[in-house]
This record gives structure tokens, C-alpha cells and sequence, in this order.
């Protein structure tokens, strides 16, 4: 059902790490799951091409302004995820204004967050824009925090002012974070998912596993909320 | 145990991987998409600095601008005007232009001259 776009401007803040993990457990889950990616760099394209995984996830890689709504028009998955290039482009604007919900990662710098903002700014012009075709429109959006400490660990003050402003704010974001994991890396190092990552020991895997499971239930559960919103409309 | 990326890091506690399964009921295949007007998009995108980063095709100037007419002196005084417009109109434009073999400035004398203007 949803097109889930992954951006944030900034380069490096774990956008391609949360559509990696995201897809590839709710394709582990059972979930027909597709990942677009529109990162120059292709590093999911290279993920799925270069390695030895065994998942069930699809990914379609070379995704340009030009063919961005014809490669997603022949989409039939539950899931498909567009993981887009850190930088501010058409392709992410378009991207933006064809998905169902977006996911803004963002780490505790001034740097993601200034960036952040501008891709919160484009998701609501872009919404005004769909709005003006279909008034019931919308764009829904959350902030994930990325590479934060590990549960227990302490939080920097960078991290605890940025969470305030964002409550200040009221910009909407998820409940779980996405924690600073070893295992994360791995998984673009050995090309594998996180459940195949078991021969390697990479960190806490268990951990890590357990916050990307936390992190889809949220997920779900948003889109299944949003989805309520929609229909009672 | 592999460790060949000397990732080992077992600082924090160990967690239990969790056996809940995650409901994905209710999720249908998604649907396709409304047609969207992506001169809108672009132009709601520009201000917050969403440009386009594709190269555009490399084009043969020899080829496209042969027989474009060159600009006559005009018998009025000019007055200077700059348009900042996203890529897709530019490329709409500019290809127009080519179509007719026309200058910019006659390019929109022509255009305004076909909407009665």
C-alpha cells in the first residue's frame, strides 16, 4: 500500500542504512517489498547485486527524474521504498510529492537538522501542491533519529536539545531511534541482511535486531493509524 | 566466529532477538499513482533549493542551432529581462525555440502572438 520516501538532504545521515533495514525486515516478516533506489551512488543496488543475500526484497536501481512515476507505476509490492540521494534535487522533490509517507532521518548534528528542515519545508509545499488536485492530500512525515547512543549509553547534550526543539516544534517523529550499531555497517560490508549476518560476529546483533524490530512495528503501526485517518476522512 | 572486519563490539547488554512477528495485514499491493504535475512539483521544490542535478542530454549545438536566424538590430530601444525558471520549462523553451529556428526574444514574440496577446 504505501510509498515510503527516505530523505534528508544531508549526506550521511542513515538514509540508505533505515531503508535497508526497514525493507529488508518487512520483507523477512513476510511482506512483498520493493526498494527503489535514486542514489547515484546506487549502495542498495550494489547491496542487492554484489552480495549473497537470499532475501525475497526487489531492488530496482538507476532512478531518474525522467522515469522515476513509470518505474513506480509498475510497482505492485505492499512495500516500496525510495531511497534518495543527500542532497536537495528534483528527483527528491518528485519522490516526495508520489509518496504516501516519508521518513526524515536525521542524526544530532546542526547540520542534519538544519537540512531536515528543508526537506520538511518541501514536504509541505509539496503537499499544498497535491492539495490543489485532491484537497484531502497528504504527506505525512516523521523524524527518525539515527546513530544515537545504545539504550543505557549517555545521550549527548547535542542529542537531548535537538530531541526538545523537534517536541517544540511539534514535529513528528518516531518514538524509536535508530542506535549507533556496529551490525548496521555490517550489513552493507557483507552485503547480507541483519538475520544473516548470524556467522559474523558483528557487536550486539541481538540488539540491533531488536531495535529495527521496534522500529518496523512503529512503522507499521503508523501507516496502519494514518491509513484509519485516510478511510474515516 | 568471523571477525575479519574486527567489528566486535559487545559493550552493551545483551538483548534476546525478539520472536514477535509483526502483523502486516491490511496491506495491499500499491496502487497506481494519480497523474502529478511535475512543473508544479519543481516549481513548489525550487525556492528550498530542490534543482535538478541530471545532466541533460548532451546536445549538438551545429545541428540544432543550424539555420536559427541571428538576432537583427532592433529599431526600438531593449530593455533587459531574466527568467529563473525549473529545468522542465527551460528545456520546454529552449526546445521550442529549436522547433522554429527562433531567437529567445522572437520565441516569445511568437508565443504571445499566438495567444492574441
Amino acid at each position: 500500500m504505501p510509498v515510503i520516501a527516505v530523505s534528508n538532504p544531508k549526506g550521511g545521515a542513515g538514509k540508505s542504512t533505515t531503508t535497508l533495514l526497514l525493507a529488508t525486515y518487512l520483507a523477512q516478516s513476510g511482506a512483498s517489498v520493493c526498494v527503489l533506489d535514486a542514489d547515484p551512488n546506487q549502495p542498495i543496488m550494489d547491496w542487492k547485486t554484489n552480495g549473497l543475500s537470499t532475501t525475497t526484497l526487489k531492488v530496482i536501481g538507476g532512478i531518474k527524474e525522467s522515469n522515476l512515476m513509470e518505474v513506480l507505476d509498475a510497482q505492485n509490492d505492499q512495500f516500496v521504498f525510495i531511497d534518495l540521494e543527500g542532497t536537495a534535487s528534483v528527483l527528491v522533490s518528485r519522490s516526495i510529492a508520489m509518496s504516501d509517507f516519508v521518513i526524515i532521518p536525521v542524526q544530532a548534528s546542526a547540520v542534519d537538522v538544519r537540512q531536515a528542515g528543508k526537506a520538511i519545508r518541501a514536504v509541505k509545499d509539496e503537499e499544498k501542491v497535491a492539495q490543489r488536485s485532491n484537497l484531502l492530500r497528504k504527506i505525512p512525515y516523521r523524524v527518525l533519529m539515527t546513530r544515537t547512543p545504545a539504550p543505557g549509553a549517555p545521550v549527548s547534550s547535542v542529542q537531548r536539545q535537538l530531541e526538545s526543539e523537534l517536541v517544540d516544534a511539534n514535529v513528528p517523529r518516531f518514538r524509536t531511534s535508530l542506535a549507533e550499531r556496529l551490525a548496521y555497517k555490517a550489513i552493507f560490508v557483507e552485503r547480507l541482511t541483519l538475520a544473516e549476518l548470524g556467522e559474523h560476529k558483528v557487536g550486539n546483533l541481538e540488539a540491533a535486531y531488536q531495535n529495527i524490530h521496534e522500529l518496523v512495528e512503529e512503522l507499521v503501526e503508523t501507516l496502519r493509524e494514518l491509513n484509519r485517518n485516510e478511510v474515516s476522512k | 566466529m568471523s571477525n575479519k572486519f574486527g567489528l566486535i563490539d559487545d559493550a552493551d547488554e545483551d538483548v534476546a532477538r525478539p520472536e514477535g512477528k509483526i502483523d502486516l495485514s491490511g496491506f495491499a499491493p500499491v496502487q497506481k499513482r494519480p497523474p502529478i504535475d511535475f512543473a508544479e512539483v519543481d516549481a513548489a521544490a525550487a525556492p528550498h533549493g530542490f534543482v535538478s542535478r541530471e545532466a541533460g542530454p548532451v546536445v549538438d549545438e551545429a545541428s540544432t542551432t543550424h539555420g536559427r536566424r541571428r538576432r537583427a538590430v532592433p529599431a526600438e530601444p531593449t530593455r533587459h529581462l531574466a527568467v529563473r525558471m525549473v529545468q522542465s520549462q527551460y528545456d520546454r523553451f529552449v526546445g521550442y525555440a529549436d522547433r522554429y529556428k527562433l531567437t529567445y526574444h522572437g520565441a516569445i514574440t511568437k508565443l504571445l502572438d499566438d495567444a492574441g496577446e
